[in-house]
Formats: structure tokens, C-alpha cells, sequence
């Protein structure tokens, strides 16, 4: 029972376990990041990490200065190199975690120690920059946990308790943070949008539709099983063919691309006919200002913020960089006056100059065959229905004249390849046509009552204008493969064609646990990761707060932290001692069963006349009953006792069995 | 690594704590234990706020409820902190008289009503030392205190703190248990006086022969006793401890005499007297001791050297021998 002076710093500090604990900890928490940082970087981070390691065993030295110092500018150049910058998301984050690492080569104090181990917790957040699902979430506390188990091991200047009792002290320290986590995330006041400029790489790599079409663009798309919404019905769920969400619409054609001329508001007066569909949409972020609606929105069920276009999509000024959750009211129809603006008719019969000429004379000659534009939309599209077109995920590629070698050579397309020739045959016989595209159709989850829509439905129809009917909806591709729009694209694909593995049919119990997860992501997506200052403002406005203001939240805040710390200091500063609680609770079990088979303690009655009273009612317990009381009253009446005692009483109580 | 100088903070109330004398055993508790965060808590705190600033500015939810749970975990472990010292026994038991330049050991007891690993013991600016109280019932350990001037030292107040779970805050609390030490001169021997079995009788010393140094018989073990005289193997056999005594006639008597030596420096002067007083004791050579207005008649044994160093230690000061006696006491073996 010696004190020993402070431990000194010396070379072999810290000591190997300990030390072996924070480096497996870092590599944990590097871990995922393993993916995205460049390769060098990654070998780099691993062979620092065993160079610590061999150092500590005395295998290899430590660096010296010159050389961390050479070691940290080169690496830093080769981040340069590969990012072209040292700032935004991906060069900070692989800076970062270089940083770090390299730290681990300079551990001179128990200063260095918990800065890494600090540091470490940052580099924990730096995850959630590119992912936050449920997945990373709970790996992450895992590495949370192991981070805190060092932090203990690194303030115990002496002895180290054992590891299976600093582990149980990180897990309870984190559960009891748990109630202080909730509070805070649920009354620390959200502000919208960022206190600074974020670097143009942030929401890097989010997939959706892009403002163009060309061939092979959505084919590419639908290759994703990523979610792009999901919409949740007020009422009952509209059927397949009507579950058209409309996000751009495409108007002006070079030959090639179809893309989008500047949209501008709505000025019709519309008179939305028959009944409307509420439907909420949780959109996930896509980098784009657009939200996609169902055909056809009523400009005064949007959300705030947003402007229903002339061509019914949806913008809002932001790109979309979070999970947005707005709601809608769609009609199938709107009476009223629409009206083409003066340039939008030109716009709607834009054709370049040359180019794909024996689908310009296809075009001619179906109109001149044709009563009508309408009949002339049908004749187009009983060609693609009659003629062996086909409909894949897989078309061959297009040359400079995509229109005619679709047509009349390939005949193998997507949607995209059949809405294009389709707007391109209409204007070419004189019919205003343009793009829309989106998504259709989706998978309904029964589980969580809601419609997922994923990438793989991103689909392109077209819009012909008919004088009094206004822009009709024509989808040319439900001409080729019916099925596509009626039961999504896995059935309207060939059977030969290899689909992506999420786009096979699996079997239902799989199914089902499919549905079970999306449900579970979409409540985590609504309710963690959705948390912000519009859902803050309505869950307490639900709650009967009114509006509330961040000074109400920062009051509220204070209580409710104040109010959980007091009753965990209650919690933990109650029943002081310990081991004699221990000693007593066990004692009381013991009291307990025995009073379970007739043998009541009286309540004056002293522990060994209570055994002696005992051992005569139940001979056969006799021994039993003699040790645990011998125990008993050393532990709690002797001078002297010792832990193991306490924990041989315990156990002897634990194995005391009243049955015959 | 006490960053907060309590003291400099609040220098009043430093004061009247430090002011305050502890008898017998003191608890730890809510009126004695402070706490504030640790530097490291700071800079905790400080990459907390970092992480919010960045959870806040990329909207993640999950930054926030890492951030969140952070801060939960620095507050459980403020209350953890607290609670390592909470409900600490703590009571005095004493030091043995040590030599000038030697380590003073003051012995601590402890009972601690939980396991209540790394607490730490600091004296004024010496390193702190640690003890781990995992075990029920009382612990004893010594606090180490450098004894560096002959006569009392007296500690007066020493901090028991702990950072222990996190090292994100630091509790602690003071006690003063009065406690003191003895402190010898620092022994030196003077080459111009060798003492030997053969000392002959020059001019600093007056010898006198009184014949070899006989052992006599044994007694019961006294607090203060010299571990060496105590009768190992015949305690054995005892239930107590037996000291061997030792009878000093006929042994060359030496005078140790402060007018006989020739340097000026009082402190010079003592700190050979007490060298001449252990090399006669080892060579258990009877010996007196002849200070100014003090005598200490011709001797061998524990109880004398101890009379005779304890007038060395205490030579010139105001303190008197008697209630010196009462404060020399050794703890048990703990």
C-alpha cells in the first residue's frame, strides 16, 4: 500500500497496453474513412500506426523531429497533389485524419494522450459528413465508447483498475449521458442554414436527375437502388399509372441533350377538377433547387419558400443539401385558361437545323397521314408499339444522329430514348412537344404506410400541346413495355436481361424485412436525422407551446439539463456505501429466502440468534447458514474486511438454495 | 496539474479554510469537497463547441447528437469526479522522527465506503502521490513530505483531490490534522573525530572506560524503539514484540560537549553531535551529551539516543521536549 511520486514521462511511456488500446481505437475510428481517402493515405495512416506500435516494443526508434516534420509536409503536398486544395470536405477531412495520426509519433505527455484522444472524438464527426445512417450510427458509438474506455484508462496516474471495470464504466458513463444527449438535441434551439460558406465539394457525390437528358442518362440512374423520396398519402394510395412526379421539364434540344430553359412562375389562374391527393414527400438531398411533386400541384398547397413553375415543377432558391420533408396537393387536372406565352411556341417546335434527317421524314409523312396532331401522337406511338422496339437497361450506343439510329437501326432503348424521339417526331411534324422528367410509379411499404421512390424509378415522358386541351401527357414508353409503367421496371425489363441484384424479385420474407428496414430508416431519416428548426417549431407548437423562440428553448434547455444532472447526482450519490450496501442487500436476499420457507427474522432479532433459530428449523441448511452469518457479521461488525470477502458473500448468498 | 490556483481565485476563503484545523477522522463531503473543471476539461469544452459550430453549419443531426452526448458525458463525469471523493474517511496517524533531508512519513488512513481509485495527496508544490482505495475498511498510506530543517515540521495543510473518471474535472479537499514530525539534524560525522572501538582520548572528547557494552536482557517493544534492537526472533515465539536491551557498564563513557567543538555555525555544531550520537549508539558506547544550560547524562540505548537527538532538533527552539515526547508515535503496521 506504498504511494508512489507522479509517474514519470520516460521513453517507454505510455505503457504498451495502454497504448495498444488508443492505436486499435484510431484505426477503428479510421476505419470507415478507408474507403474515400486515396490509397497512399491510407497505407501511410496503417504504417504509422505499426511504426507506433514497434517503437513501443522497442522493434523500431521513434522519429525524430526532422523527420515527423518531413514526413508531415510530404504527405501534406501529396493531399495537395490528389485534391488540387487543402480546404472542403475531402482534403480536410484526409488532412485531418493525417494530422492525427502522425500526432500518435509525438506522445510525449499525458498532454499528447487525451489531445489524440479528443481529437479522435472530432474525427468521429467527420463521418457524418458523408454518412449518416443507422449503420455508421451505432459503429460510431461503438468507437464513442472505446474512446471514452481510454480516456479512463489514461487518468489512473497509477494501478489500472481491470479492463473489464473500466469497459462497464464507459458504458454507464455514456447511458447516463444518454437523458443529458436527448434534452440538449431536442431543446438546443436549430437555425436554418450554414454560419459560413461550405466548401463547393460538401454534398459531393449525392445522386438524382440531372438538368439534361441524353441518351444513356437515366438508364445510368436507374441503375441505383439509392431512395430518392418518399411520400407518405393522406388518403388512399393513387394507382401506378398515376403516380407521375414531375421535377424538370425539358425544352430545348441540341441534337444530342435535351435541357431546360430558365422556368418561369405560373401566372394561370388555375381551377384544380375532381379530387385532390394530400401527400407529404420526405425528400432526400440531391444538390438541385427542385422538389419533385406528383402531377399536377396546386400552387396553394406548396410550401413556403417554393414556386410552382409554368411548366408545373416545383423550384425552390436552395439546392436541396439536407432531407426535406414539404407537402403537396396534386389534382390530375386543372381547368381554366392555360396559355403558351408568345416565346414559348417557338421554344416548344425547336429543332436544330440539320440532322437526323430520316426521322424528320418519318415525321412528315405520319402528319400528312394523320387527321389531326392527336392522331398523329397515336400513329407515333402504334410504330413503337407495333414495330419490335425494345425496351432495356442496357442500349447500345447512340452517334451524332441518335434520333434516326434509335428509330430505324438500334430500336433498343430506355425511357429516355423513346420520350426523346417521340418530342423530336412531334416537332419535326409541327406539334409543340417538350420533355418531362422524373419519377413514376414507386414501391409501396404496407409496413411503414408509405411510398418509397428510388432512383431506379427515374423515368422521362413527354408533353404535347393540343389546342383546347392545353399540355397533354403522352408516355411513350408505356407504348413499348405497358408493364414498366403499371408494375415498375423490374417487370418491364426482358427476362434474358441482367437486372441490378435490388431490382430482383426477392422473396417475400425477405421482402418483408426489406419493408422493415426502410421503415425503420424513414423514422430514423423523420425523427433524428430530419430534426430541425421547422420540425423543432411544430413538435413543440404540437405540444401546446405556441411558437416557440430560442430564448423559451435556452430556459427550457437549462431546466431540463439542471433537472436530469440533479437527479443523477440523486442517483448516484444515494447509497454512499457501497460496500456495505452490497454486504447488506445480499444479506436481506438471504433474510428473503429463508422467510420464503417459514423462517421470518423478527425484527429485534440478532443475526446469530436468528442462524441459531434457523440452523434448528432446517438442519439440513445448517453449514450454509453457519458461514454466511460468520461472514456476515465479520464484514459488517469486524475491524478489518476485504473486498474478496464481499464478493465471497455474495456469492455464497447467490447459491443459497432453500429447497430440499 | 492544478490549473485553477484555488488559492490565488478566492484568497480569502483560502484563508479561513486553511485556518481551520481537522481533529480526529473528518468525511468528506458536500461542505469540504470543491470542484472545477481540470485544463483538459477546457480545452474539452472547447472542441465541443467546435463540433457544434460544425454540426450546426453541415445540419448534422448526428454531429448534434455526438456533440450532445459529449457534453452529457463531461457533466456524469463531474458528478463521477465528485463522487470519488464523496463519503472518503480520512484521519491522521503519525510520523516517526525522521533525519534533516530525509523524507517525512505521515501516515493517512483512509476508509473509503466504495472502491474510489486515483486519489491523489498534494503538499503545497510536491509532486502528488497516489493511492487507490478499492478495498473495504481502513487503508493506510504515508504522505511524503521532504524534511529539510531540524526541529517541528508541521505540514499543517495538504489537498486530497481526484480526477478520476474522465480527468475532466478535478475534485478536491483540504484537511489539517495538526499533524507533526520530528526532524533530527542532519547527521554528519567530522573526520578530526573519529570515534572507533579504539577511540583515543583526544582533546574534543573526554572518554571514560566503563567496560564492553553487554547485552542484558529483553523488554516489551516501545513505540520508538530502533528497529534493529527489536529481538526478531524471540518475538516469534511471543505475542508481542521484545526489544533487546543492552547494559552499558564498565564501557569508555564519551562526553559529547557543544563548547568542545570548534565551528562557529550552531547548525554545523548540532548536525555532528547527532552523527557522534548514532556512531556511539552503533558502537553501543555509552555517551552524554553536554549542551548550553543542558545535560543529558552518560547513556546507550533507544529512549537515550532518542532523548539526546530530540535536544538536538529541538536545540534553541521554543518548543519543549515534554510535549514533543507526546507526539512521537508510530502507526501501525498497516
Amino acid at each position: 500500500m506504498g504511494i508512489r511520486a507522479r509517474r514519470t514521462v520516460a521513453p517507454s511511456w505510455p505503457p504498451l497496453p495502454l497504448l495498444s488500446g488508443l492505436l486499435a481505437t484510431l484505426a477503428l475510428a479510421i476505419a470507415p474513412h478507408a474507403l474515400r481517402l486515396p490509397l497512399w493515405l491510407i497505407v501511410l495512416v496503417a504504417a504509422v500506426i505499426a511504426w507506433r506500435y514497434l517503437a513501443a516494443q522497442e522493434k523500431l526508434p521513434m522519429p525524430n523531429k526532422w523527420m515527423l516534420l518531413t514526413l508531415a509536409a510530404a504527405a501534406t503536398l501529396g493531399i495537395l497533389l490528389q485534391y488540387h486544395t487543402l480546404f472542403g470536405r475531402d482534403a480536410g477531412v484526409a488532412l485531418f485524419t493525417l494530422m492525427v495520426t502522425l500526432k500518435l509519433l509525438e506522445l510525449k505527455s499525458a498532454r499528447d494522450v487525451w489531445l489524440v484522444i479528443f481529437l479522435g472524438y472530432f474525427l468521429v464527426l467527420t463521418h457524418f459528413l458523408y454518412s449518416q445512417s443507422l449503420f455508421l450510427a451505432a459503429y460510431l458509438f461503438f468507437i464513442t465508447w472505446l474512446f471514452t474506455i481510454n480516456l479512463i484508462a489514461f487518468s489512473q496516474p497509477r494501478a489500472q483498475l481491470p479492463w473489464r471495470t473500466q469497459f462497464k464504466l464507459s458504458a454507464q458513463l455514456l447511458l447516463q449521458a444518454v437523458p443529458v444527449m436527448l434534452v440538449l438535441f431536442v431543446l438546443f434551439p436549430r437555425i436554418s442554414g450554414p454560419l459560413w460558406g461550405l466548401p463547393s465539394d460538401a454534398f459531393a457525390g449525392q445522386t438524382g436527375l440531372s438538368d439534361s437528358m441524353a441518351p444513356g442518362t437515366i438508364s445510368h440512374l436507374a441503375q441505383s437502388d439509392a431512395v430518392a423520396f418518399r411520400v407518405e398519402y393522406a388518403g388512399k394510395l393513387p394507382s401506378p399509372i398515376l403516380r407521375y412526379f414531375r421535377v424538370l421539364v425539358l425544352d430545348r434540344f441540341d441534337g444530342r441533350t435535351w435541357s431546360a430553359h430558365r422556368a418561369r412562375p405560373m401566372n394561370d389562374t388555375l381551377q384544380p377538377r375532381g379530387e385532390g391527393t394530400r401527400y407529404t414527400v420526405t425528400l432526400e438531398p440531391h444538390n438541385k433547387p427542385w422538389l419533385p411533386v406528383m402531377d399536377f400541384a396546386d400552387p396553394a398547397s406548396l410550401p413556403l419558400g417554393s414556386q410552382l413553375n409554368a411548366d408545373f415543377s416545383v423550384t425552390q432558391k436552395e439546392s436541396v443539401q439536407q432531407r426535406k420533408r414539404y407537402s403537396a396537393t396534386s389534382y390530375s387536372a386543372f381547368g381554366g385558361t392555360l396559355t403558351m406565352e408568345a416565346d414559348d411556341l417557338p421554344r416548344a417546335l425547336q429543332l436544330p437545323p440539320t440532322g437526323n434527317p430520316r426521322a424528320r421524314e418519318l415525321a412528315r409523312e405520319l402528319r400528312r397521314a394523320s387527321r389531326d396532331d392527336l392522331d398523329f401522337a397515336n400513329k407515333v406511338l402504334a410504330k413503337f408499339h407495333n414495330e419490335p422496339f425494345v425496351y432495356t437497361l442496357q442500349p447500345p450506343r447512340l452517334g451524332s444522329d441518335s434520333v434516326d439510329e434509335f428509330l430505324f437501326d438500334t430500336r433498343r432503348g430506355f425511357c429516355e430514348h423513346y420520350a426523346g424521339s417521340f418530342a423530336y417526331l412531334m416537332r419535326a411534324g409541327g406539334v409543340p412537344a417538350r420533355i418531362v422528367t422524373g419519377y413514376q410509379g414507386g414501391e409501396f411499404n404496407q409496413l411503414g404506410n408509405y411510398l418509397i421512390v428510388r432512383q431506379a424509378d427515374a423515368h422521362a415522358w413527354t408533353e404535347i400541346w393540343l389546342d383546347h386541351r392545353g399540355w397533354v401527357r403522352v408516355d411513350p414508353t408505356a407504348a413499348v413495355s405497358p408493364s414498366r409503367i403499371e408494375q415498375g421496371i423490374a417487370s418491364a425489363l426482358p427476362a434474358g436481361e441482367a437486372l441490378p441484384l435490388f431490382l430482383r424479385e426477392p422473396s417475400p420474407w425477405l421482402k418483408q424485412l426489406q419493408f422493415s428496414w426502410d421503415t425503420l430508416n424513414n423514422r430514423w431519416n423523420q425523427w433524428v436525422l430530419g430534426y430541425d428548426q421547422e420540425r423543432q417549431v411544430s413538435l413543440f407548437a404540437r405540444l401546446g407551446f405556441g411558437i416557440i423562440s430560442w430564448q423559451d428553448l435556452g430556459v427550457y434547455l437549462l431546466i431540463g439539463v439542471g433537472s436530469i444532472i440533479g437527479l443523477l447526482a440523486l442517483f448516484t450519490l444515494r447509497g454512499r456505501a457501497e460496500f456495505t450496501g452490497k454486504v447488506e442487500r445480499a444479506y436481506a436476499a438471504f433474510c428473503t429466502r429463508l422467510a420464503r420457507v417459514g423462517i421470518v427474522r423478527g425484527v429485534a432479532e440478532g443475526p446469530l440468534d436468528f442462524a441459531t433459530r434457523a440452523k434448528t428449523l432446517r438442519p439440513d441448511l445448517a453449514p450454509r447458514i453457519e458461514a454466511i452469518t460468520r461472514l456476515y457479521v465479520a464484514l459488517r461488525y469486524g475491524a478489518e474486511a476485504k473486498l474478496e470477502w464481499v464478493r465471497n458473500f455474495m456469492q455464497m448468498v447467490a447459491r443459497f438454495k432453500t429447497k430440499r | 496539474m492544478l490549473t485553477l490556483n484555488f488559492q490565488r481565485l478566492f484568497p480569502l476563503l483560502s484563508k479561513l479554510i486553511s485556518s481551520h484545523r481537522d481533529s480526529g477522522t473528518i468525511e468528506l463531503n458536500r461542505k469540504r469537497i470543491y470542484i472545477l473543471p481540470t485544463r483538459r476539461g477546457l480545452v474539452f469544452a472547447v472542441f465541443l463547441l467546435a463540433m457544434l459550430l460544425g454540426s450546426i453549419n453541415y445540419a448534422l443531426s448526428l454531429g448534434f447528437v455526438l456533440t450532445f452526448l459529449l457534453a452529457g458525458l463531461g457533466l456524469v463525469g463531474m458528478l463521477h469526479t465528485y463522487r470519488n471523493l464523496a463519503g472518503v474517511k480520512m484521519s491522521a496517524g503519525g510520523a516517526a522522527p525522521v533525519f534533516a533531508g530525509e523524507m517525512a512519513e505521515f501516515y493517512l488512513c483512509f476508509d473509503a465506503p466504495g472502491a474510489r481509485p486515483a486519489i491523489g495527496l498534494r503538499w503545497q508544490k510536491q509532486p502528488p502521490q497516489w493511492i487507490d482505495l478499492l478495498e473495504p475498511g481502513q487503508q493506510c498510506a504515508p504522505l511524503l513530505i521532504p524534511a529539510t530543517q531540524r526541529g517541528w515540521l508541521v505540514p499543517s495543510r495538504f489537498t486530497v483531490f481526484t480526477n478520476f473518471p474522465l480527468g475532466l474535472f478535478r475534485a478536491w479537499s483540504y484537511a489539517d490534522f495538526g499533524m507533526r514530525c520530528l526532524v533530527y539534524p542532519k547527521p554528519l560525522t567530522n573526520p578530526l573525530l573519529p570515534l572507533g572501538e579504539n577511540a583515543d582520548q583526544s582533546g574534543a572528547l573526554a572518554t571514560q572506560q566503563e567496560g564492553a557494552e553487554d547485552f542484558s536482557g529483553l523488554r516489551e517493544y516501545r513505540l520508538g524503539d530502533a528497529p534493529r534492537h527489536v529481538a526478531w526472533k524471540a518475538s516469534s515465539k511471543n505475542e508481542v514484540l521484545l526489544t533487546k536491551q543492552f547494559a552499558t557498564p564498565g564501557a569508555a563513557t564519551l562526553w559529547f560537549d557543544w563548547q568542545i567543538l570548534r565551528e562557529p555555525d550552531t547548525e554545523t555544531r548540532l548536525s555532528l553531535l547527532a552523527g557522534m550520537v548514532l556512531e556511539a549508539e552503533r558502537l553501543q558506547q555509552a555517551y552524554g551529551l553536554r549542551l548550553p544550560g543542558k545535560e543529558y547524562a552518560p547513556g546507550v540505548g533507544v529512549a537515550h539516543q532518542e532523548a539526546c537527538l530530540t535536544a538536538l532538533a529541538l536545540f534553541g527552539k521554543a518548543d519543549t521536549e515534554h510535549a514533543a515526547a507526546k507526539n512521537i508515535s508510530f502507526p501501525r503496521e498497516s
